[in-house]
Order: C-alpha cells, then structure tokens, then sequence
C-alpha cells in the first residue's frame, strides 16, 4: 500500500514536473531550429541539398511545443518558413508534388497577412505552374501578391515614404 | 419483628428467602467457565478465529492509515500542481515577437515570383536568407537564448 502510495506521488510529481517544463522547451526548440537552418544554409552552399534537407526535416518533424499563447506565432512562421524552404527544394528537383504537399502542409498551419504565408502561396504556385495546373496557380499568385502589396504598402508607411 | 432461631421459617420467609438468593445470584454470578476437560478442544478450535480477527483489525487499521497518508500525499502533489500552473500563467508571457519589417528588396523579389517568374525563386531565396537570419536573431533575443 506504501509503495502505490510513493507511485501515485512519484506520478503527480513527475506531471507537475512535465507541465513546468514547457516554456524551456519552447526555447529549446526554436535554439534547434535556428541551428538547423543555418546548417541547411551551409550545407547548400557546399552543394550538399540532401543533407540541408535532412535539418529541415529534423526542424518539422521535431516537437514544436505549444507552450505559451503568445509564443505560438514564432512557432508558426518559423515551421511555415521551414516548410516553405522545403518546398523550394522540391522545385529544385523538379518534384513538384512535393513541393506542393510541403507548401500545403505549411498554410495548414494558418497565419495571417505575413511574409511567410505569402512566400507557401508563391511556392504552391510555382508547383501548380508546374504541373500545368494554371488557374490553381493563378490563385495562389493572386493571393500573394495582394499579401506583398500589403507588406509593401506597410513598409512604405513605416519609412516614411506614404501617408 | 420477633424472631425465634429455632422456629421453622414460614412460607413468606421462606419466598423472600428464595427471591433474594436468586437475585444476588443473578448479580454476581461468575461468569460460566468450561470444564477443563473441554476447554483445551474449545481453545484450539476458537484461537485461529481469534488470530484471524486480530489480523483482520490490524490490516483494517494500518489500511485506513495507508489511505490516510496517500489522500495526503495527492493534495500535496495536487497543491503543487495547481501552484505551479498559478506561477506560471502569473508570470511575464513571452512577448510576441513582431517579425522585421521585409526589405523592399525581398518584397520586390516575391511580387516578381508571384508574377509568374518561377526562375526567381533563387533570387526569393537568397533575399530570405538574410531575412531569416535577421529574425532568428531577434526570437532568440526576445527569449534570452543569445545567438546560435
């Protein structure tokens, strides 16, 4: 009976535990992450496309915790970031298929108005013209290009540029 | 009251008599006790329901202390729990962080990708790079964890 009792509260501890952990893990997987994209940059450079890939994959297939609210837009853009490069890589090897289950699985992810959502429409677009799908492509460049005027228009207002 | 020793008692006397004899005898009689000759049987026979009854008290007992200690230890651990969730949605949030503005280069890059220059998705890439970097540098300021 005294060793249940030490196993429940081993158990509860352990949860508790579990539960505390979760901000340095956010931390920790974005640490990870940066890493893996810059190691895929230089592995790109060195004309080693696989090996980049392999650290993208890593940065997708690692658990991006959902850990505080306000944490998971970075979370977000960088995982649709890495899904866009992904893509961009299947375009390179004339995979579009891939290319656009990669951009698809990054707009799953959601977002707003932002440069990363309109880099996966730019991408899927690219596949669609690819594959000769030229309407599903047209929309996806559309979509786009409304996101960059935005983009644009904000950074004109912030430099000063227009009202 | 005139008493005569001698006189044989009456039949009142001898009732009051009889009545008290079996009143005192029903106040103070000993408890019934076995012949001795039973009483080894009876004992053998009786003392393994004892021990079992005794057993039974003593795991009763140590079992409602058992309960007791574990009901302790899970509000305990419950208390913890709930304490260290309250410290944690009491403390500071994570600030949302606001990606840098992109360059009018990179913008300029993606609207002529997204005007169907699928050969300048390169070009895409090269000005997202040093985007990139530029963010990663900011998130992991923001949170404390310094340069990769």
């Amino acid at each position: 009976m005294k060793r249940a009792a030490s196993a429940a509260l081993v158990a509860l501890l352990a949860l508790a535990g579990c539960s505390q952990r979760g901000s340095a893990d956010g931390s920790d997987w974005l640490a990870e992450a940066t890493r893996r994209h810059a190691l895929a940059d230089e592995l790109l450079d060195r004309g080693d496309e696989p090996g980049a890939r392999a650290q993208l994959v890593a940065v997708v297939d690692g658990r991006a915790p959902r850990g505080q609210l306000d944490a998971d837009d970075d979370r977000r853009r960088v995982l649709q970031d890495t899904y866009y490069r992904l893509a961009g890589l299947d375009l390179r090897g004339q995979d579009a298929s891939g290319a656009l289950l990669h951009a698809g699985r990054g707009l799953t992810l959601g977002g707003g108005q932002d440069l990363f959502v309109a880099n996966l429409l730019v991408v899927r677009g690219a596949a669609h013209e690819a594959r000769g799908e030229a309407p599903a492509a047209a929309a996806d460049f559309h979509a786009a290009l409304l996101i960059n005027e935005q983009l644009l228009a904000a950074s004109l207002r912030d430099a000063g540029g227009a009202p | 009251m005139n008493h005569d020793d001698d006189a044989p008692a009456s039949q009142d006397e001898l009732r009051e008599a009889a009545e008290l004899a079996a009143s005192l005898d029903g106040r103070t009689r000993a408890p019934e006790s076995l012949p001795p000759a039973l009483e080894a049987a009876v004992m053998a026979k009786v003392a393994p329901l004892l021990d079992a009854r005794r057993d039974d008290d003593r795991r009763r007992r140590r079992r409602r202390v058992a309960l007791a200690s574990m009901g302790g230890l899970a509000a305990a651990a419950a208390f913890a729990l709930v304490l260290s969730s309250t410290l944690r949605l009491s403390a500071p949030r994570v600030a949302v962080t606001t990606p840098p503005a992109p360059p009018a280069d990179l913008l300029a890059v993606q609207a002529r990708v997204a005007r169907g220059g699928g050969a300048a998705i390169a070009a895409l890439d090269v000005e997202m790079r040093s985007y990139r970097r530029h963010y990663h540098d900011q998130l992991l300021r923001r949170r404390g964890g310094g340069a990769p």
